[in-house]
């Protein structure tokens, strides 16, 4: 029984000094530091109609401009991903508002008299749409937006035609439109009336049309043609149909655009950001070398030949911050060449200091020179 | 009707005792070291016996009540007394304690295996015998056995099967001697000892000596540490055998046996013992097969002579973990302490990166010769033949924590993705292949002591020790990973070198070491007071022949033999001041060749003029305390090193391992040890340990080569590291333990291990700066241990369970730790020691 009694007692006593665990101190301490240094992520995202109406209670699933998109993307990214921080970058699309111009009320026909040109020329003709664009300005000061006039005009181009032409004012200035010709209209199956039945059916007949004609010049992206057609609804009636030139193709443009902008996360928030996340390649270390290896013999060589940087201190080849930066400057020089001031980069390379890891630091464009990004 | 027959016999047996045995074990005093060739007699008659190897004994008597008396040289001589109860046949003595006389054994194996004899060989020493090793091993490593004993630090190192390290006064292996039945196992070249090669000797092992500092031996070996004895069971086994089975953590699984056909009539006698052993590891990643077998076959040849055949070893095979890691690594790792980053899948089957495979098969012929009554002599011829090597990658590295080539952050390894890339490079070859870098061996050595008694209190050994060692290292192709061949420009001769799985790369050297040496030793031993001085000599003959770096047709391929003389001069005294008390202080000065890379520098045929003989000095005092319920010891120590040849891996810029060859620095080692055993009842034992170090380094070196894993030199360096703290062994250890028999069938037993004064080992690539200071120190750690140990009967068959829990509360510590660049724990890079693991086992004897 005694000997039970001390048989448990050494093992109490080695429970209490085992009690504590030896290491768990550490082990928190760089926890805490894992816990506290946030999930970062790269991604893309396109907003869909909810983000617009049920996290932002916007009345319509696009904004009205850029301005407003800053402000209101990043309660969209929080919400979306609450637990990426410092370093996370997203790139948001979403819609824009941007009206497209169109016909409101009655189209108003005039034809050009000989007086009308004087101010223009001596010929009786025009020779550019620019003064036609003036004469439209001063002959209808007052016009209110979506004023269509249809102008018959001299137009000296190699020899001298009459045309009638649709000119659309916007608000500001006036919009050249191309008329849907009879021969176009007949292609289309609609040769009875000359017009279109519905909008809807103008647009995509239209689009089709464009997308099959041969065209034997080059056209330049975004190109813009508008289209002046005529639909039947109940009486005849005047509109525009945009188009523009992209990837090729002719696409209808809508009242809603699509944006694309960069966010990033600066530690607390999100905030439109531009900065390009880029992780050194074996190459940059030779580039490196090839840039520095006069100032730096011992440095370059071993980075070139590691692919890394030596940070320990006290050795030949020991890369100092300010080194580094220098060598940073020379990768960045030849990559991105034509950045602009205030490019920012989050770069990651390599280093030896006992055992291989990596580094990163944030960097800006300032005055021409990559500099230590100061906020970041 | 059973029991009516059972009752006629009784009453046959009480009617008439017709012939009973008396049965026990004779142990020495002091650590209970079973004691072989005691003479054990009736009184008052001419019957007698000796005892085995084990101190067990076996008499027949013809009388039902009487005394036994048992004498042996160099202790006093007991009676004791036994009576047969009704009906039995069989009295047991159990253990019995010798008292210690002034005049200690002369025991011809104790001298042949350099055993230290308590109150008369003047060293430290710490001994461990079968049943301990039987109850304790688990699936522990075998130098874990010794954790308990003072100033030895082990750890499982990355957690493989073998892969322990043991550190002794600070001191690694290269210079802890270590010998298996008198046979220096050390290696010729670095001096290390790899413990998996040894793997399955502890089901064979008879005891474990544990000598401090110099030690008793007389060959010239490295026990700058000490030096560590392990004797083997020989014939002198009883007849019978035993079955075990094993099974534990992680899937360890482990059975083998022993059979013994004792001593035939006809003189011959032999031991046969097996095992095999399996299971994943405990770390991810160490998965391991290993086999054991040990032969051994003798015969007397009359009563003179003594023939021994012993043939053993260990083949094996495990995954590895090679990288220490972050501790912050561990942490995000969702395996945590587990986590090894040295493997991953191919073909949906765990491949390792690093790994390793041996197979070291030793033989040893020992005869024995009673020459005459004051004279005799031992000899062994003995060989061994290593094979193996150890695995690892060459070309691209893309292991990396965050490799693309993992399915996420430190997943294991994704090989199909590189066997893809492999093959899609076509005739151009595999980018990244896994090698293995081979390090095989063929060893002849002889070792003869002959022993005379000069006059009654002099005793005069004398020995010559010749070895023969060739060493060859290479690496080979293991695995292409699905290429078509991997093209290699290191064969000087053959410098486009399309290789495939087998053919040699990167490098290929031999290294050829001869060994002669001889010793001389005079010991005096008279009533209180013994004394000992012992001169040994040794001539090291180092050549090195490099097949890759150097032209066939080039002479200097070839180098002459490189010389160097050694020679150890060490003396001691023991006096036993009283029955309990005694004390002992030795003293001894070596002189020791340096490493081969040493010799030869830069992994080429670079002879090095300045390689300089080790030289180490050290002394001892010692106090031991003996009676019957306690028991102590308590030792002082300095040891001083100078031109110490020092080996330092690390990690390289380029991401594989290094290596820098330290030449010329001094250490000192000293320190406070103590060990007491207490007996307070039959029942109950407890045991303690304590030991205080203070290693040092003592100066800076300058122009140190380091060099990368396949021996190319990276560039060279200066070590500040004076008065830098010996890292990688704790300073201070302490131990405590309980043994209590619960009931006469079943023994609990639990240990306590502390370790603390724990240093970071330094890398050589953070001393480069004079004002670098300490390295990081380790959390202090102490550990628990509990087991459990059942006997039992299956039918007339002795049984018993053992089972072992290690680490009981599951305590996350930090076992090795290599020092970072700001000395802290946030780029130490570390290895965890193992969470709880458990075996639980049993074994039949017959």
């Amino acid at each position: 029984m005694k000997n039970l009694f001390l048989l448990s007692s050494i093992m109490v006593c080695s429970l209490l000094i085992v009690g504590c665990e030896p290491v768990e101190d550490i082990e928190n301490e760089i926890n805490t530091e894992i816990d506290n240094t946030p999930v970062s992520g790269i991604s893309e995202y396109t907003l869909v109609e909810e983000d617009y109406t049920d996290i932002l209670e916007l009345d319509f699933a696009n904004f009205s401009n850029n301005e407003e998109a800053k402000t209101l993307v990043p309660d969209v990214l929080t919400d979306l991903y609450p637990f990426w921080g410092k370093g996370s970058q997203v790139l948001v699309t979403y819609n824009l508002y941007s009206p497209q111009p169109e016909v409101e009320g009655e189209p108003i026909e005039y034809t050009l008299v000989e007086d009308d040109y004087a101010p223009y020329t001596e010929y009786g003709n025009f020779d550019n749409y620019e003064d036609i664009k003036d004469f439209l300005s001063n002959k209808y000061p007052n016009a209110e937006e979506g004023q269509l006039i249809l102008l018959t005009f001299d137009f000296y181009s190699g020899s001298v035609n009459t045309l009638t032409q649709g000119f659309l004012f916007e608000g500001s200035e006036w919009l050249q439109t191309t008329s849907v010709t009879e021969a176009q209209y007949e292609e289309m199956g609609h040769g009875q009336y000359y017009n279109f039945n519905s909008e809807d059916q103008a647009e995509t007949k239209l689009s089709i049309l464009l997308n099959n004609t041969v065209s034997y010049e080059t056209i330049e992206e975004d190109s813009i043609k508008r289209m002046l057609y005529k639909y039947y609804d109940g009486e005849t009636l005047y509109q525009v149909a945009n188009f523009i030139y992209t990837n090729q193709e002719w696409m209808l443009l809508t009242n809603i655009a699509t944006e694309s902008l960069k966010f990033g996360h600066d530690g607390e928030t999100w905030v439109p950001d531009n900065t390009i996340k880029y992780e050194f390649v074996e190459e940059d270390y030779s580039t490196i070398e090839a840039a520095l290896s006069a100032e730096y013999p011992n440095a370059t060589s071993s980075a070139s030949n590691y692919g890394n940087f030596d940070r320990r201190e006290g050795t030949d080849a020991y890369w100092n911050d300010a080194m580094i930066l220098e060598a940073i400057n020379v990768v960045l020089d030849e990559l991105n060449p034509d950045a602009e001031n205030g490019q920012k980069y989050e770069l990651t390379y390599a280093v030896y200091n006992g055992t291989n890891t990596t580094e990163t630091v944030f960097v800006i464009k300032e005055d021409g020179a990559w500099i230590y990004n100061p906020d970041a | 009707m059973k029991k009516i027959l059972l009752g006629v016999f009784l009453m046959i047996g009480i009617g008439a005792f017709a012939q009973g045995t008396v049965t026990g074990s004779v142990v020495d005093p002091q650590m209970s070291v079973p004691l072989p060739g005691v003479n054990v007699q009736l009184v008052g008659t001419t019957n007698g016996t000796t005892t085995n190897f084990d101190g067990e004994f076996l008499l027949k008597v013809n009388s039902k009540e009487g005394k036994i008396k048992i004498s042996y040289m160099g202790f006093k001589t007991q009676e004791i007394s036994f009576e047969f109860k009704s009906g039995d046949d069989n009295v047991d003595l159990g253990e019995i304690k010798l008292k210690a006389n002034a005049n200690a054994l002369d025991e011809i194996v104790i001298t042949t295996f350099s055993l230290a004899i308590d109150r008369k060989t003047p060293v430290a020493v710490s001994t461990l015998k079968s049943a301990e090793i039987e109850t304790k091993i688990g699936n522990q490593e075998f130098p874990e056995l010794l954790k308990s004993t003072p100033g030895i630090y082990v750890t499982k190192q990355g957690g493989g099967y073998g892969d322990a390290n043991l550190r002794l006064r600070g001191f690694n292996s290269e210079n802890i001697a270590v010998m298996i039945n008198g046979v220096p196992v050390n290696d010729m070249e670095n001096g290390r000892v790899y413990w998996s090669n040894w793997a399955g000797l502890s089901d064979v092992t008879r005891s474990m000596q544990v000598q401090r500092g110099l030690g008793a031996s007389k060959v010239a070996v490295p026990s700058i540490g000490g030096t560590i004895n392990i004797v083997t069971k020989t014939t002198d086994s009883e007849k019978g055998g035993s079955f075990f089975a094993t099974t534990g953590n992680d899937g360890y699984q482990k059975f083998g046996g022993t059979v013994s056909t004792g001593k035939l009539d006809t003189g011959w006698a032999a031991t046969i013992s097996a095992s095999k052993t399996t299971g994943n590891g405990f770390v991810d990643g160490t998965w391991f097969e290993g086999y054991s077998y040990f032969i051994n076959v003798a015969k007397d040849l009359g009563d003179d002579h003594q023939l021994s055949f012993t043939a053993f070893g260990a083949p094996q095979k495990h995954g590895q973990r090679q990288n220490r890691e972050l501790i912050e690594t561990f942490q995000r790792s969702e395996r945590e302490i587990k986590f090894n980053r040295d493997w991953g899948y191919k073909d949906g089957q765990v491949t390792s990166i690093e790994d390793n495979f041996y197979h070291k098969p030793q033989m040893s012929l020992n005869h024995y010769w009673d020459i005459n009554s004051k004279t005799q002599l031992s000899t062994a011829l003995y060989a061994s033949y290593g094979t193996g090597g150890g695995g690892g990658f060459t070309g691209v590295n893309k292991f990396g924590l965050d490799s693309e080539y993992r399915d996420g952050f430190a997943q294991p390894v994704n090989f199909d993705k590189i066997v893809d890339e492999n093959v899609a490079l076509g005739a151009l070859g595999s980018e990244t292949i896994l090698r293995d870098s081979r390090n095989d061996h063929v060893w002849y050595g002889g070792l003869s002591t002959l022993t005379t008694d000069l006059t009654e209190d002099i005793k005069l050994l004398a020995g010559l020790d010749l070895r023969y060692y060739e060493g060859k290292h290479f690496q080979e192709v293991k695995d292409l990973l699905g290429g078509q061949f991997y093209f290699d420009d290191s064969n000087i001769n053959n410098p486009i070198n399309t290789t495939e799985v087998g053919d040699k790369i990167s490098y290929w050297n031999d290294g050829i070491v001869l060994w002669e040496g001889g010793f001389l030793q005079a010991e005096y031993s008279d009533n209180d007071l013994s004394a000992f001085i012992s001169l040994a000599a040794s001539n090291t003959s180092y050549k090195r022949i490099d097949y890759f770096n150097y032209l066939d047709s080039d002479p200097e391929q070839e180098t002459d033999f490189q010389n160097f003389f050694g020679y150890s001069v060490k003396g001691g005294a023991n006096y036993n001041i009283d029955d309990n008390q005694n004390i002992f202080a030795n003293i001894g000065y070596f002189e020791r060749a340096p490493f081969f890379d040493s010799v030869f520098l830069n992994f080429r045929n670079d002879i090095n003029a300045e390689a300089e003989n080790q030289k180490i000095y050290s002394a001892e005092l010692g106090y031991g305390f003996r009676s019957g319920k306690l028991s102590g010891n308590l030792n002082i120590y300095h040891t001083r090193w100078n031109d110490r040849t020092l080996t330092q891996s690390f990690q390289n810029q380029d991401g594989t391992f290094g290596s820098a060859n330290i030449l010329g620095v001094n250490a000192i080692h000293q320190g406070i040890e103590f060990d007491v055993r207490y007996q307070p009842t039959d029942r109950l034992t407890f045991t303690g340990m304590a030991s205080l170090g203070d290693w040092t380094w003592d100066n800076d070196v300058t122009d140190v080569q380091v060099f990368d894993d396949e021996q190319n030199l990276v560039r060279t360096i200066d070590l500040y590291i004076e008065d830098l703290k010996v890292g990688n062994a704790a300073q201070t250890t302490f131990a405590l333990g309980a043994n209590y028999d619960v009931f006469p069938s079943t023994k609990v037993r639990i240990d306590y291990n502390y370790a603390g004064n724990f240093y970071a080992d330094f890398d050589p690539n953070n001393r480069t700066s004079p004002d670098s200071g300490q390295a990081w120190e380790v959390p202090d750690y102490g550990l628990v241990d509990f087991g459990l140990i059942h006997n039992f009967k299956i039918s007339s068959l002795d049984a018993k369970i053992i089972g072992n829990i290690y680490n009981l509360f599951d305590t996350e510590y930090i076992a090795d730790a290599r020092d970072g660049s700001t000395s802290s724990a946030s780029d130490a890079l570390v290895w965890y020691g193992f969470g709880r693991t458990y075996t639980i086992g049993t074994i039949i004897n017959f």
